[in-house]
């Protein structure tokens, strides 16, 4: 069975989060400048400002799903008349402004001074963010990055660094405050050298029995939300690899009689990060790794570490702006993946189709037979959705997973008689 | 689907090239100068047998525009295409190109893809008219180097002279079915056969309509218009002629359209110029506001109210198209301000499946009517 006991990082990671909200809220009371971003607008460019503080709604939404709220705030926005086929993270933080976060585990977000949205994971956030725009009549800062079928194309780079350029711009502007492009540099250095031990966390998935979850990793992301650009950013990733290392090293691992290594493609489920781990764990089945968290910190194409070189950071963030599974083509996810698969010698594929999100599930299907021809690995499709627990059925789902170990497991006979 | 498909075969025997574009506002003239035959695979319901072939390809929350073109294109259309076009929209369509190619290319066709990436910046934020010329000029080199045509200053004049000329007549014919002279179901059947046909045989189909606009009276009230509500329409479809139906029989008329396939195609077209990169800066930046066009968010409103008070129309219904996001994003800031401005407004969803179960939606419309007679 998988332990729930806290880990050290695990234990740190509630820190992180909970100093994190509460130096937004305290710093945003004192009167710093307040934005309100997309999850991959690159944060790093806001630590080159002496008083500028970010919150991130969908990472807001995604708290909200996992401490099992999401339908609520859900509701909220569909009474004033937001359609349930929306995003689920749109809904959650739409219901959640309604009514000034009546509900919210973290006392909301902070009135913001600022909107920034941008179009790589998804254009709706774009749609989503004029909502508010309209709403709470805040300026809304569109960051638009190409979507790319092959490898990002220079023009892409220079269009996206010269909004990064405009965004700056906006920034001293309304806030007052100028940009220190040695700090912005600082914080590119500090995401490098955090994202180099978050590599090295999800490499131990490459043991046997696995040291991590991907449902471990899910849940340590949140850094990457609320601490990118600082040094506890590194210093909690650089604990969390050491002590799964050492956990490792001592076969102290979530799935001890781990028979089925899988992998995941989507967003995770927030709402059933747990019964999820412990009904595969029950399979003996862990699910070793994920698009999702294996993306960051890469180009597209790779899940590969991208390197900073220590040039100009804006030319860096702009290069991994495309990294994220939903701003690129098929293809390259597709590249990526079976690497993946090979390296962590992967028994069998989750596709988890998403109704909350269509960029990362469109192609889904497609996907799904060209691995099966590639690498000959079976998989699943099942139905989730990423924060509507309304929209999920568990019997569907872990009839189709249990469906995906016997097929493993007829598979591995037939090999071993022939 | 045995019309559209003539039409595909029309434009083969031309000889010129087929180029399947999505979505809405592809840079049409620009094609056609270079000899190609644009064809916009937009609002396919209707026309094509099922979507059997799509759903083997896309889940089913994904919106019948996706699922009906794609199954279009694998399916009816797949011998007849020479090419497909496409610029980023809405994240759905964004992800179809791989799907589209790979499946015909494992049925043996080598059709190739052309993409143009339009900056979704507010114009007021970036500049990036720069980006949009590259763009533009890109897409004139990888249409001669695959298809041998060459691009002329000349020919792209004429055929934005002649987009031109369908415009105005588009426009005419809309009011000519706002003044209930011709039904608004002919006008919808002529602007979709309109996105499978050479420019010039659209002007030809809008004339034939303007000059006889007596001959064509679907979807046209039978009840003076004195005695009819005019109400604006607004969606990125048409509404289905079951819709259409039971506002004429509720006693509504069309007084004005909101439709991406139509009004707000055409209620915007810059004056012809040679360099088609400087025409196309203008022809999107001035574009009327859609909410797939992301940089023009905060036009959107005014525009929206300038149409309906123009109109005249007393009300407006959504025809919403389920799982279009941009849409559903929209609704709720619209519905709300209409009602402050003292609009009534109805919001009916069309799904996939809506083609035959069409009782609820004609029940609404009639609740909608009574109401607006009872004000």
């Amino acid at each position: 069975m998988a332990s729930f006991q806290k880990t050290e990082a695990g234990r740190n990671l509630s820190l992180v989060v909970k100093d994190a909200y509460m130096d937004l809220h305290e710093r945003a009371a004192r009167g710093a400048f307040v934005i309100w971003i997309a999850i991959n607008v690159p944060a790093e460019i806001f630590l080159g400002f002496d008083d500028v503080v970010y919150g991130v709604p969908e990472s807001h939404a995604a708290l909200n799903a996992a401490k099992g709220i999401g339908a609520l705030q859900c509701e909220k926005a569909e009474r004033i008349g937001y359609s349930m086929d929306l995003c689920s993270y749109a809904r959650i933080d739409i219901g959640c402004v309604s009514d000034n976060f009546a509900d919210s585990p973290t006392f909301g977000l902070p009135r913001p001074h600022l909107l920034v949205s941008n179009t790589n994971n998804c254009s709706l956030l774009t749609k989503w963010f004029d909502v508010h725009h309209r709403e709470m009549g805040v300026p809304h800062f569109i960051l638009d990055v190409p979507f790319c079928y092959g490898p990002q194309q220079e023009k892409d780079r220079e269009y996206i660094v010269a909004q990064f350029h405009d965004l700056i711009r906006v920034i001293e502007t309304m806030s007052g405050q100028r940009c220190d492009m040695e700090k912005v540099k600082q914080a590119v250095a500090y995401t490098d050298e955090g994202i180099g031990w978050w590599k090295k966390f999800l490499g131990y998935a490459e043991h046997r029995p696995s040291g991590i979850t991907a449902f471990d990793s899910f849940v340590q992301m949140a850094p990457f939300l609320v601490a990118r650009g600082t040094p506890r950013f590194v210093e909690h990733y650089r604990l969390l690899a050491k002590e799964t290392g050492a956990r490792a090293a001592a076969g102290d691992v979530p799935v001890p009689d781990e028979k089925y290594r899988l992998f995941w493609d989507n967003i995770a489920p927030w709402h059933q990060l747990r019964d999820m781990s412990a009904g595969l764990a029950a399979l003996k089945a862990n699910i070793v790794g994920a698009t999702y968290t294996s993306c960051i910190g890469s180009v597209e194409g790779s899940f590969d570490r991208y390197p900073y070189d220590g040039g100009d950071p804006l030319a860096m963030l702009a290069r991994t702006q495309n990294c994220y599974v939903c701003p690129h083509g098929m293809a390259l996810r597709g590249k990526a993946m079976a690497q993946a698969v090979k390296r962590l010698g992967i028994d069998g594929i989750v596709f988890a189709g998403n109704r909350s999100c269509k960029p990362y599930s469109l192609t889904q299907f497609d996907q799904q037979r060209k691995m099966a021809q590639a690498l000959g690995v079976p998989s699943v499709m099942i139905e989730v959705d990423h924060a509507d627990v309304r929209k999920y059925n568990r019997e569907n789902t872990f009839t189709r997973l249990e469906a995906l170990i016997e097929n493993i497991g007829m598979q591995r006979s037939v090999r071993m008689s022939a | 689907m045995m019309n559209l498909l003539k039409k595909l075969d029309a434009l083969k025997n031309d000889g010129r090239p087929i180029i399947a574009c999505f979505p809405l506002y592809p840079p049409l003239a620009l094609f056609h100068s270079m000899g190609l035959a644009p064809v916009v695979v937009w609002g396919l319901r209707g026309h094509v047998s099922g979507t059997e072939t799509a759903d083997r390809h896309l889940p089913s929350y994904t919106c019948s525009v996706a699922r009906h073109l794609t199954e279009f294109i694998l399916s009816d259309a797949r011998d007849f295409i020479d090419g497909i076009f496409m610029y980023n929209a809405c994240d759905t369509l964004r992800n179809l190109p791989e799907i589209l190619t790979g499946q015909l290319a494992a049925a043996g066709r080598d059709v190739p893809f052309f993409h143009m990436h339009l900056p979704m910046t507010p114009r007021d934020q970036t500049e990036a008219s720069g980006y949009l010329k590259n763009e533009i000029r890109t897409l004139i080199t990888n249409l001669s180097d695959r298809f041998g045509v060459k691009f002329s200053s000349e020919k792209f004049q004429n055929s934005v002279a002649l987009y031109q000329r369908m415009r105005e007549l588009v426009l005419a014919v809309q009011d000519q079915a706002a003044a209930g002279r011709l039904g608004f179901l002919d006008f919808a059947e002529v602007m979709q056969a309109g996105a499978f046909m050479p420019v010039e045989g659209h002007i030809r189909a809008l004339e034939d309509l303007t000059a006889r606009p007596g001959k064509h009276n679907a979807g046209a009230s039978k009840l003076p218009m004195d005695n009819t509500i005019g109400v604006m329409i607004s969606g990125i479809l048409p509404p289905q002629p079951s819709v259409v139906n039971a506002m004429t029989a509720a006693g509504m008329t069309v007084a004005a359209d909101d439709i991406a396939s139509f009004y707000r195609s055409y209620a915007v077209m810059p004056e012809p110029e040679p360099d088609p990169a400087e025409y196309y800066g203008k022809f999107y930046d001035d574009h009327y506001p859609c909410p797939t066009l992301l940089y023009m968010g905060d036009r959107r409103w005014a525009a929206f109210m300038d149409r309906l008070r123009q109109s005249g129309a007393r009300a407006v219904i959504f025809i919403g198209e389920k799982f279009c996001e941009y849409e559903y994003f929209e609704f709720p800031y619209l519905e709300k301000r209409l009602a402050e401005a003292g609009f009534p407004s109805l919001r009916i969803e069309i799904s996939i499946d809506d083609d035959q179960h069409t009782g609820a939606h004609d029940s609404r419309i009639a609740a909608f009517s009574e109401m607006l007679r009872g004000r």
